[in-house]
């Protein structure tokens, strides 16, 4: 046999195991390798997630999430898409500070931002705090959630996963909370992203952490209603962030800067869409004629903006 | 060659056979197209609506079912179906009948139409549950049976409605929409919607002790005689939409009347201006 022949056995072997080592990995429940956090205000820890769309491959850590420290205890916003993705948030938490964690912020029902929970529900000293909308969302959406985390992600403890919306503290208007000589407000909005979208605020430096409100890069999604959130946006855009947390994309462009192009995209999105309805022109058709001169602009275009067209249509339809 | 490398060649070809005809079979259990006329679920379905009556395929000359080939809300497919054949008083469709194979109630909608229509046209929005077959099925004045499918890649449309458009207090709302000028004795397009959550028994029953409120039937009538009916639930979407071909004789008023689960009738009527 020659020694050409052989290497190129060998090589299969080495890739079978590399494969099989891959897979096993992918299965292994603990903690997500070189997770990290970093302060990008005192006391305002960020992990930055990677682009979506979730894979077996980003182990579903596609969200911004972290947490807020104060003088005598941990607020975390956010817990990512798994158990593992929230039981490393957690560890980051205790390799920055040994006080202990006193609540759970969660901004909205989508499932990279919320079902890594449980990783936090142990500890009844935690109060989880969510908009008052949240419970129900819980309740109609956890199994399609929960389904597509043990399809799409292979992850095997699906039902470690399951959320109880009944232990949930509801905010509405806003709440504060004090952390030790720092208050954090969590404000309740009305229909934007969601119908459920919460924001923190961290008075002592001003970071304001925006959930899924305002997009990075990534193409805006719309999940409630079109015309009422450009009016979240108009409001938001009113404030003098100068550092924030959004749920995706990039930390370091201006704050009106984001919050313009969103709103450019919204309102195309509007204007095409209605021109759509007037011309007659259905919906199977809009989703791919409205709003595409955008597709550059945007990460994930090609993804999320026939939903987004499909969504803001279903609603303008509806006009007088 | 010597027997020990023999062996590494077998066992290393065995585990990445293995390998690869897992990672294919995982990557793709649900993405290649199946064969339509042997999914179980259909196989059952089938047997129950139709006995052993022969469905042909009407795809060449009896009716057309369109989806866009990229579909990403599971909540809200639209759909459009063509009869590619003339409705004359010999031959006409007389119902249509949308069977998603893998949805909670497979038969999301069986439609009656009148041939004085001239031409029939559905058009509506559908919830996908599973990756599954769509399926089309007309069935003529003489009783026969012609089919046409379609293989669908979204799911989680009856378990995860979204939160748009939730905000609306105004359920039970209608709209016809239609060309300014009907043509008397055509067939003109007209559009019927009404607003309404048109709930999914997998999304609404995790309360306890509450029944999901869903649209059951539908019937359009001009001057009191039916040009379109339905049977339907919530495999179409919230606020379910219906676009079809009627051909008005004179001026008249065209009426619907709509009915959900928790008993609530919904009605609606225009005038269609006569003459010319």
């Amino acid at each position: 046999m020659s020694k050409k022949t052989n290497a190129i056995w060998s090589g299969a072997i080495l890739l079978t195991y590399l494969l099989c080592s891959r897979a096993l990995y992918a299965h292994d429940a603990g903690e997500l390798r070189g997770y990290q956090v970093r302060e990008i205000a005192q006391g305002n820890f960020v992990h930055v997630g990677s682009f979506p769309p979730q894979s077996v491959d980003n182990h579903g850590d596609i969200a911004n999430i972290g947490f807020i420290v104060g003088d005598k205890c941990v607020a975390v916003i956010d817990t990512g898409s798994t158990l593992r993705v929230g039981a490393s948030l957690k560890n980051a938490v205790h390799s920055v500070t040994s006080l202990p964690i006193c609540a759970v912020v969660i901004t909205h029902v989508h499932p990279d931002h919320l079902l890594g929970l449980n990783a936090f529900t142990q500890d009844p000293d935690i109060v989880i705090y969510g908009h008052h909308r949240l419970p129900k969302q819980i309740r109609s959406r956890s199994r399609f959630y929960l389904d597509t985390l043990e399809r799409d992600m292979n992850v095997d403890d699906v039902d470690d996963h399951v959320i109880d919306p009944s232990g949930i503290t509801t905010v509405r208007d806003v709440t504060s909370i004090d952390l030790g000589n720092r208050v954090i407000n969590i404000r309740a909005w009305d229909y934007a992203h969601t119908d459920h979208d919460l924001s923190i605020t961290d008075t002592n430096t001003g970071t304001f952490w925006a959930g899924d409100l305002v997009f990075s890069d990534h193409i805006p999604i719309l999940d409630s209603n079109v015309r009422q959130y450009d009016e979240v946006l108009k409001e938001l855009k009113t404030l003098d962030v100068e550092r924030y947390v959004v749920g995706h994309g990039p930390l370091n462009r201006p704050w009106k800067t984001l919050i313009e192009e969103q709103r450019g995209y919204l309102e195309l999105l509007m204007r095409e869409v209605r021109a759509a309805i007037a011309d007659g022109v259905s919906l199977m058709d809009a989703v791919n004629t409205v709003g595409w001169s955008a597709e550059d602009d945007w990460h994930n275009f090609e993804l999320y903006h026939r939903r987004n067209v499909t969504t803001t249509y279903t609603d303008l339809e509806w006009e007088e | 060659m010597s027997k020990r490398n023999l062996d590494w060649r077998i066992a290393g070809l065995i585990c990445y056979l293995a390998l690869t005809v897992s990672v294919i079979s995982s990557a793709n259990a649900n993405t290649i197209e199946p064969d339509h006329s042997s999914i179980p679920e259909w196989l059952v379905i089938k047997d129950l609506m139709f006995g052993d009556r022969e469905i042909k395929d009407g795809s060449k000359d009896v009716l057309a079912l369109y989806l866009n080939t990229k579909l990403d809300d599971s909540s809200t497919v639209p759909i459009m179906v063509n009869a590619l054949m003339d409705q004359t008083d010999e031959m006409f469709i007389k119902t249509l009948y949308l069977v998603i194979d893998r949805n909670p109630i497979p038969t999301a909608g069986v439609f009656q139409f009148n041939p004085q229509a001239g031409k029939v046209k559905l058009e509506t929005r559908l919830r996908f549950e599973k990756f599954s077959f769509i399926r089309a099925i007309a069935e003529t004045n003489s009783g026969e049976l012609y089919m046409d499918q379609r293989w669908v890649q979204v799911a989680g449309g009856c378990s995860a409605p979204s939160g748009k458009n939730a905000n609306d207090p105004q359920i039970g709302k209608m709209r016809f929409r239609m060309d300014d000028h009907i043509r008397l004795k055509e067939p003109n397009l007209v559009q019927f919607q009404i607003k309404h959550p048109n709930e999914s028994t997998l999304a609404a029953d995790l309360e306890p002790g509450y029944d999901a409120r869903f649209i059951n039937k539908v019937s359009v009538q001009y001057n009191g005689k039916s040009i379109m009916s339905g049977d339907i639930n919530f495999s179409l979407s919230d606020n379910p939409i219906f676009k079809f071909y009627f051909a008005p004789q004179g001026g008249g008023v065209l009426s619907v009347r709509a009915e959900d689960t928790h008993d609530s009738v919904f009605t609606h009527s225009v005038d269609i201006e006569g003459g010319e």
